[in-house]
Protein backbone atom coordinates (compact mmCIF):
# COMPACT_ATOMS: atom_id res chain seq x y z
CA UNK A 1 0.00 0.00 0.00
CA UNK A 2 2.75 2.38 1.31
CA UNK A 3 4.72 1.37 -2.32
CA UNK A 4 2.28 2.06 -4.24
CA UNK A 5 1.41 5.98 -3.02
CA UNK A 6 4.73 6.86 -2.79
CA UNK A 7 5.37 6.98 -6.43
CA UNK A 8 4.60 10.22 -8.33
CA UNK A 9 0.82 10.71 -8.81
CA UNK A 10 0.06 12.92 -11.33
CA UNK A 11 -0.10 11.90 -14.58
CA UNK A 12 1.62 12.77 -17.27
CA UNK A 13 4.73 14.29 -14.84
CA UNK A 14 5.65 10.95 -13.74
CA UNK A 15 9.09 9.89 -13.93
CA UNK A 16 10.13 6.89 -13.21
CA UNK A 17 13.78 5.60 -13.29
CA UNK A 18 14.02 4.72 -17.03
CA UNK A 19 15.39 1.35 -16.34
CA UNK A 20 12.01 0.31 -15.12
CA UNK A 21 10.21 1.45 -18.25
CA UNK A 22 12.50 -0.08 -20.12
CA UNK A 23 11.47 -3.91 -18.66
CA UNK A 24 7.95 -3.32 -18.72
CA UNK A 25 7.15 -0.85 -22.08
CA UNK A 26 6.90 -3.53 -23.66
CA UNK A 27 3.82 -5.76 -22.11
CA UNK A 28 2.51 -2.34 -21.34
CA UNK A 29 2.21 -1.34 -24.43
CA UNK A 30 0.54 -4.95 -25.72
CA UNK A 31 -1.62 -3.90 -22.63
CA UNK A 32 -2.21 -1.03 -24.47
CA UNK A 33 -3.71 -2.70 -27.64
CA UNK A 34 -5.34 -5.12 -25.39
CA UNK A 35 -8.73 -3.49 -25.89
CA UNK A 36 -8.50 -2.91 -29.89
CA UNK A 37 -6.00 -1.18 -32.49
CA UNK A 38 -4.78 1.73 -31.45
CA UNK A 39 -2.26 4.00 -32.94
CA UNK A 40 1.27 5.59 -32.02
CA UNK A 41 -0.28 8.54 -30.44
CA UNK A 42 -2.95 6.78 -29.11
CA UNK A 43 -0.54 4.38 -27.15
CA UNK A 44 1.39 7.12 -25.62
CA UNK A 45 -1.76 8.91 -24.81
CA UNK A 46 -3.27 6.15 -22.80
CA UNK A 47 0.23 5.05 -21.44
CA UNK A 48 0.39 8.89 -19.91
CA UNK A 49 -2.91 8.69 -18.50
CA UNK A 50 -2.53 5.24 -16.47
CA UNK A 51 0.62 7.39 -15.24
CA UNK A 52 3.14 6.06 -16.85
CA UNK A 53 4.86 9.84 -17.66
CA UNK A 54 5.19 10.57 -21.28
CA UNK A 55 6.70 8.20 -23.17
CA UNK A 56 8.37 9.21 -26.43
CA UNK A 57 7.82 8.26 -30.17
CA UNK A 58 11.69 7.03 -30.48
CA UNK A 59 11.15 4.40 -27.74
CA UNK A 60 7.87 3.00 -28.72
CA UNK A 61 7.42 2.11 -32.14
CA UNK A 62 11.11 0.43 -32.18
CA UNK A 63 9.50 -1.75 -29.56
CA UNK A 64 6.37 -1.98 -31.74
CA UNK A 65 8.31 -2.73 -34.97
CA UNK A 66 10.28 -5.62 -33.59
CA UNK A 67 6.68 -6.79 -32.10
CA UNK A 68 5.53 -6.90 -35.33
CA UNK A 69 8.75 -8.67 -36.83
CA UNK A 70 8.23 -11.36 -33.86
CA UNK A 71 4.64 -11.89 -34.96
CA UNK A 72 2.43 -10.33 -31.70
CA UNK A 73 1.19 -7.35 -33.37
CA UNK A 74 0.26 -6.69 -37.00
CA UNK A 75 -0.29 -3.02 -38.59
CA UNK A 76 -2.87 -1.77 -41.08
CA UNK A 77 -3.04 1.81 -42.58
CA UNK A 78 -6.59 3.37 -42.55
CA UNK A 79 -7.43 6.40 -43.73
CA UNK A 80 -7.54 9.54 -41.35
CA UNK A 81 -10.66 11.62 -41.31
CA UNK A 82 -9.43 14.28 -43.57
CA UNK A 83 -6.09 14.48 -42.62
CA UNK A 84 -3.33 11.73 -43.29
CA UNK A 85 -3.70 7.80 -43.00
CA UNK A 86 -2.73 6.55 -39.36
CA UNK A 87 -0.82 3.17 -38.65
CA UNK A 88 -3.02 1.07 -36.40
CA UNK A 89 -1.26 -1.80 -34.40
CA UNK A 90 -3.58 -4.79 -33.80
CA UNK A 91 -2.40 -7.60 -31.10
CA UNK A 92 -2.31 -10.81 -33.03
CA UNK A 93 -3.33 -14.62 -30.73
CA UNK A 94 0.42 -14.89 -30.09
CA UNK A 95 0.44 -11.19 -29.07
CA UNK A 96 -2.34 -12.15 -26.59
CA UNK A 97 -0.93 -15.19 -25.03
CA UNK A 98 2.56 -13.15 -24.56
CA UNK A 99 0.53 -10.38 -22.87
CA UNK A 100 -0.96 -13.01 -20.43
CA UNK A 101 2.32 -14.76 -19.59
CA UNK A 102 3.97 -11.32 -18.77
CA UNK A 103 1.46 -10.27 -17.44
CA UNK A 104 1.70 -13.16 -14.74
CA UNK A 105 4.92 -13.15 -14.73
CA UNK A 106 5.06 -9.51 -13.76
CA UNK A 107 2.67 -9.90 -11.07
CA UNK A 108 4.37 -12.86 -9.21
CA UNK A 109 7.30 -10.75 -9.45
CA UNK A 110 6.15 -7.29 -7.73
CA UNK A 111 4.73 -9.61 -5.23
CA UNK A 112 7.84 -10.90 -4.48
CA UNK A 113 9.56 -7.82 -4.39
CA UNK A 114 6.43 -6.39 -2.45
CA UNK A 115 6.89 -9.09 0.62
CA UNK A 116 10.64 -8.17 0.32
CA UNK A 117 10.35 -4.85 0.70
CA UNK A 118 8.29 -5.05 3.63
CA UNK A 119 10.02 -3.67 6.65
CA UNK A 120 7.97 -6.47 9.09
CA UNK A 121 8.33 -9.86 7.05
CA UNK A 122 11.66 -8.55 6.25
CA UNK A 123 12.74 -8.09 10.03
CA UNK A 124 10.65 -11.01 10.93
CA UNK A 125 12.25 -13.43 8.29
CA UNK A 126 16.00 -12.28 9.61
CA UNK A 127 15.49 -12.39 13.00
CA UNK A 128 14.59 -16.02 12.71
CA UNK B 1 9.73 27.80 -41.04
CA UNK B 2 12.34 26.85 -39.36
CA UNK B 3 10.84 24.22 -37.62
CA UNK B 4 10.31 22.59 -41.42
CA UNK B 5 14.20 22.82 -42.24
CA UNK B 6 14.97 20.92 -39.10
CA UNK B 7 12.66 18.37 -40.01
CA UNK B 8 13.13 17.76 -43.38
CA UNK B 9 16.99 17.70 -42.32
CA UNK B 10 16.04 15.39 -39.66
CA UNK B 11 14.03 12.78 -42.62
CA UNK B 12 16.62 13.02 -45.08
CA UNK B 13 18.83 11.94 -42.41
CA UNK B 14 16.76 8.86 -41.54
CA UNK B 15 15.92 7.98 -45.02
CA UNK B 16 19.44 7.85 -46.31
CA UNK B 17 20.41 5.68 -42.94
CA UNK B 18 17.70 3.73 -43.79
CA UNK B 19 19.30 3.10 -47.64
CA UNK B 20 22.39 2.63 -46.06
CA UNK B 21 20.90 -0.12 -44.46
CA UNK B 22 19.58 -1.94 -47.33
CA UNK B 23 16.25 -1.57 -46.12
CA UNK B 24 13.45 -2.06 -48.40
CA UNK B 25 11.76 1.08 -50.10
CA UNK B 26 8.16 0.46 -48.77
CA UNK B 27 9.44 -0.33 -45.19
CA UNK B 28 11.28 2.94 -45.15
CA UNK B 29 8.30 4.60 -46.54
CA UNK B 30 6.47 3.01 -43.71
CA UNK B 31 8.54 4.48 -40.90
CA UNK B 32 8.59 8.19 -42.82
CA UNK B 33 4.62 8.32 -43.03
CA UNK B 34 4.04 6.78 -39.24
CA UNK B 35 7.19 9.37 -37.62
CA UNK B 36 5.18 12.21 -39.62
CA UNK B 37 1.73 10.71 -38.57
CA UNK B 38 3.21 11.25 -34.83
CA UNK B 39 4.58 14.82 -35.27
CA UNK B 40 1.15 15.54 -36.76
CA UNK B 41 -0.42 14.24 -33.42
CA UNK B 42 1.79 15.30 -30.70
CA UNK B 43 3.50 19.07 -32.73
CA UNK B 44 6.93 17.95 -31.68
CA UNK B 45 10.01 18.23 -33.44
CA UNK B 46 11.27 15.22 -35.51
CA UNK B 47 14.31 14.95 -33.08
CA UNK B 48 12.84 15.62 -29.94
CA UNK B 49 10.61 12.70 -30.60
CA UNK B 50 12.89 10.53 -32.11
CA UNK B 51 15.72 11.23 -30.81
CA UNK B 52 18.86 11.86 -33.30
CA UNK B 53 18.16 9.66 -37.29
CA UNK B 54 20.97 7.31 -37.26
CA UNK B 55 19.64 6.27 -33.71
CA UNK B 56 16.30 6.00 -34.19
CA UNK B 57 17.15 4.22 -38.02
CA UNK B 58 18.87 1.67 -36.20
CA UNK B 59 17.05 1.48 -33.19
CA UNK B 60 14.69 0.23 -35.77
CA UNK B 61 16.11 -2.70 -36.58
CA UNK B 62 14.19 -3.16 -39.66
CA UNK B 63 15.30 -6.58 -41.97
CA UNK B 64 17.16 -5.49 -45.02
CA UNK B 65 16.86 -6.74 -48.09
CA UNK B 66 19.19 -9.61 -49.41
CA UNK B 67 21.43 -8.22 -52.37
CA UNK B 68 20.96 -11.27 -54.58
CA UNK B 69 17.61 -11.72 -54.44
CA UNK B 70 16.92 -11.29 -58.16
CA UNK B 71 19.17 -14.84 -58.66
CA UNK B 72 16.91 -16.80 -57.03
CA UNK B 73 13.60 -15.07 -58.51
CA UNK B 74 14.65 -14.68 -61.72
CA UNK B 75 17.46 -16.28 -63.24
CA UNK B 76 17.17 -19.58 -61.37
CA UNK B 77 13.55 -20.53 -62.63
CA UNK B 78 14.51 -19.30 -66.09
CA UNK B 79 17.44 -21.52 -66.20
CA UNK B 80 15.65 -24.45 -65.34
CA UNK B 81 12.70 -23.67 -67.78
CA UNK B 82 16.14 -23.73 -70.18
CA UNK B 83 17.34 -26.94 -69.11
CA UNK B 84 13.94 -28.62 -69.21
CA UNK B 85 13.03 -26.70 -73.20
CA UNK B 86 16.57 -28.49 -74.10
CA UNK B 87 15.89 -31.88 -72.84
CA UNK B 88 12.08 -31.97 -73.92
CA UNK B 89 13.60 -31.10 -77.93
CA UNK B 90 16.36 -33.73 -77.60
CA UNK B 91 13.77 -36.27 -76.59
CA UNK B 92 11.68 -35.48 -79.05
CA UNK B 93 13.78 -35.59 -81.92
CA UNK B 94 14.90 -39.06 -80.92
CA UNK B 95 11.20 -40.40 -80.07
CA UNK B 96 10.10 -38.61 -83.92
CA UNK B 97 13.08 -40.67 -85.55
CA UNK B 98 12.01 -43.78 -83.35
CA UNK B 99 15.86 -43.50 -82.25
CA UNK B 100 17.03 -43.96 -78.94
CA UNK B 101 18.38 -40.91 -76.60
CA UNK B 102 21.66 -40.80 -76.28
CA UNK B 103 22.62 -38.84 -73.03
CA UNK B 104 26.25 -37.94 -72.68
CA UNK B 105 28.14 -37.80 -69.33
CA UNK B 106 27.88 -34.32 -69.16
CA UNK B 107 24.14 -33.55 -70.25
CA UNK B 108 23.18 -35.87 -67.17
CA UNK B 109 25.42 -33.73 -64.62
CA UNK B 110 23.53 -30.93 -66.36
CA UNK B 111 20.57 -32.02 -66.18
CA UNK B 112 20.77 -33.42 -62.50
CA UNK B 113 21.96 -29.94 -61.45
CA UNK B 114 18.36 -28.83 -60.26
CA UNK B 115 17.77 -31.80 -58.19
CA UNK B 116 21.56 -32.11 -56.83
CA UNK B 117 20.58 -27.85 -56.14
CA UNK B 118 16.83 -29.00 -54.22
CA UNK B 119 18.52 -31.70 -52.06
CA UNK B 120 21.47 -29.42 -50.85
CA UNK B 121 19.65 -26.55 -50.42
CA UNK B 122 16.01 -27.54 -49.63
CA UNK B 123 13.84 -24.79 -50.26
CA UNK B 124 10.97 -24.45 -47.26
CA UNK B 125 7.08 -24.18 -48.44
CA UNK B 126 7.53 -20.35 -47.34
CA UNK B 127 10.10 -19.26 -49.28
CA UNK B 128 9.46 -21.09 -52.47
CA UNK B 129 8.07 -17.80 -54.95
CA UNK B 130 5.31 -17.82 -56.95
CA UNK B 131 7.63 -17.35 -59.36
CA UNK B 132 9.96 -20.23 -59.18
CA UNK B 133 6.80 -22.17 -59.13
CA UNK B 134 5.71 -20.35 -62.05
CA UNK B 135 9.18 -21.33 -63.67
CA UNK B 136 8.19 -24.97 -62.95
CA UNK B 137 4.26 -24.89 -64.66
CA UNK B 138 5.51 -22.36 -67.44
CA UNK B 139 7.68 -25.97 -68.47
CA UNK B 140 4.75 -27.67 -68.10
CA UNK B 141 2.60 -25.63 -70.32
CA UNK B 142 5.45 -25.34 -73.10
CA UNK B 143 5.07 -29.11 -73.16
CA UNK B 144 1.82 -29.17 -74.32
CA UNK B 145 1.84 -27.63 -77.58
CA UNK B 146 4.56 -29.73 -79.06
CA UNK B 147 2.53 -32.62 -77.75
CA UNK B 148 -0.09 -31.42 -80.28
CA UNK B 149 2.07 -30.94 -83.17
CA UNK B 150 3.53 -34.12 -82.66
CA UNK B 151 0.73 -35.75 -83.29
CA UNK B 152 -0.79 -33.46 -86.50
CA UNK B 153 3.39 -34.18 -88.09
CA UNK B 154 3.05 -37.68 -86.84
CA UNK B 155 -0.35 -38.23 -88.86
CA UNK B 156 0.29 -36.64 -91.77
CA UNK B 157 1.09 -39.22 -94.54
CA UNK B 158 2.97 -37.23 -96.92
CA UNK B 159 6.18 -36.05 -95.23
CA UNK B 160 8.86 -38.55 -94.89
CA UNK B 161 9.78 -39.08 -91.30
CA UNK B 162 12.96 -37.04 -91.47
CA UNK B 163 11.29 -34.43 -92.46
CA UNK B 164 8.45 -34.15 -90.24
CA UNK B 165 11.51 -34.47 -87.94
CA UNK B 166 13.19 -31.40 -89.38
CA UNK B 167 9.56 -29.44 -89.32
CA UNK B 168 9.59 -30.22 -86.07
CA UNK B 169 12.59 -28.85 -85.11
CA UNK B 170 11.79 -25.07 -87.04
CA UNK B 171 8.23 -25.51 -85.63
CA UNK B 172 9.24 -26.33 -81.52
CA UNK B 173 11.55 -22.88 -82.23
CA UNK B 174 8.72 -20.61 -83.40
CA UNK B 175 6.26 -21.71 -80.69
CA UNK B 176 8.86 -21.41 -77.74
CA UNK B 177 8.32 -17.83 -76.73
CA UNK B 178 4.39 -18.01 -77.37
CA UNK B 179 4.04 -21.16 -75.41
CA UNK B 180 6.08 -19.35 -72.55
CA UNK B 181 3.69 -16.20 -72.47
CA UNK B 182 1.10 -18.66 -71.53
Amino acid sequence: MDVSTSGPETAGGAHWPSDWLRATLGFLALRALSAGPSYGYAIISELERSGFGTIKGGTLYPLLTRYETAGLVTTEWRAGDGGPGRKYFALTDRGRAELSRLSADWLRFTDLSTHYLDPEGHTKESST
Amino acid sequence: MMHETTDKKWFDELVLELRLRQVHGSAIGDTVASARELLGDTGQRAEEAFGPARVYAAALELPSAPQNEWVRRALWPSLLGLLAFLLFNQAVVSWVRSEQMLVSPAQLALVATPVVRNAVFPARPSEMSFSELGGQISVLVTARPYAVCEVVFASSPDDTASRAGHHLERQAITLGPQAGSF
